[in-house]
């Protein structure tokens, strides 16, 4: 794991924002261990997973759980935890 | 009684083309008029302007907006209202006013984007490194613009429409040390000044959807991650000669009788 852990989530949210592919601002980020949780709301099944492709790609390494919620027409009523 | 519908922070792209549309079909029966609060795209990009015009094109209610943060992430904030304008004949005001003759009155709505810069007691100032300086300066001449339009308007009700919060309240849920960058105070002194019947911004995806400021005037954050509906519908009494106004949510609305008269 090459980033340093007590950094990674202001680097993974500044990315997040910042990331042509996925411009949320409101994504939470938390590190546990070599884990990393997403949480927050976005706007499509699509969105919800450029948010994680995205994150994988800014934290080489760390596993990444997509917690993501999709709001509007395209949300889904169930959660499968992993 | 005048109908107001508002939402902010749609982000429209062409991923999510058609969805905007199909939650407004209902709009003429449930408004007389629509607000769109800033942050209608992702990137701020021409193609997505185009994208938004097409959502709210020929819709049977006029259409007012103000640009937010992401239409001006490619630094093409005058193409984005531009297109908006040509394209679906959208009213896009900064620092302007728009005054509508519909069924329930006339209605002023003053309009501009707002910045950060913070609340009473815990506000920037034009102090300090250029950029500092930069950053309040703009908070307080977007809201001055703010503030000449609300005084241009000549209607009997007026509403301010803004991207940033001219209040804390609606930012409540949101990290209290990032609310410096969500809303200015000043836009609230100039709502206040002008005795405005309602204040709507957007941006504050976490915050919560009603607030009021100093003096009186309720405001909105319509932003859709707060609203969780296609849009608020707020109702303003038309304004007697005092000036006098009075809102009434959307709920309320829902027991009301539906207004007669054409719609625009």
């Amino acid at each position: 794991v090459a980033e340093d852990a007590r950094y990674l989530v202001n680097h993974l949210e500044q990315r997040l924002a910042e990331d042509d592919r996925t411009t949320e601002l409101g994504i939470v980020a938390t590190v546990q261990g070599d884990t990393v949780h997403l949480r927050g709301d976005v706007a499509s099944e699509h969105r919800r997973e450029l948010v994680g492709a995205v994150a994988a790609e800014a934290a080489p390494g760390y596993t990444i759980v997509n917690e993501i919620t999709v709001t509007g027409p395209d949300a889904g009523v169930e959660e499968v935890l992993s | 009684v005048i109908r107001v519908a508002a939402v902010g922070d749609i982000h429209v792209d062409r991923d999510l083309a058609g969805r905007l549309r199909a939650s407004l079909s209902r709009i003429g029966d449930e408004a007389d008029v629509l607000l769109l609060a800033g942050d209608l795209t992702r990137h701020g990009t021409p193609d997505e302007a185009r994208v938004v015009a097409e959502e709210v094109r020929d819709l049977p209610v006029p259409v007012v907006a103000v640009l937010g943060n992401h239409d001006h992430h490619s630094d093409a904030g005058e193409d984005v209202a531009r297109i908006l304008v040509d394209d679906a004949g959208v009213h896009v005001l900064e620092g302007t006013s728009v005054t509508l003759e519909l069924p329930g009155g006339r209605l002023g709505v003053a309009g501009a984007k707002g910045f950060g810069g913070g609340f009473l007691g815990r506000s920037g100032s034009e102090f300090g490194e250029p950029e500092m300086k930069a950053f309040a300066r703009h908070g307080r001449e977007t809201a001055d613009r703010l503030g000449e339009a609300l005084r241009s308007v000549d209607a009997p009700t007026v509403v301010a429409l803004t991207h940033y919060s001219p209040v804390d309240d609606t930012l409540v849920g949101e990290p209290q040390e990032i609310w410096a960058f969500l809303g200015n105070y000043l836009l609230a002194e100039h709502i206040d000044a002008a005795g405005a019947a309602l204040a709507v911004h957007g941006h504050a995806h976490a915050g919560r959807e009603k607030g009021l400021t100093a003096g009186g005037v309720r405001v909105r954050n319509v932003a859709q991650p707060v609203l969780r509906r296609p849009y608020g519908v707020y109702c303003l009494a038309a304004a007697d000669d005092s000036g006098a106004v009075g809102v009434t949510d959307a709920a309320a609305l829902a027991r009301a009788p539906a207004a007669a008269g054409p719609h625009h």
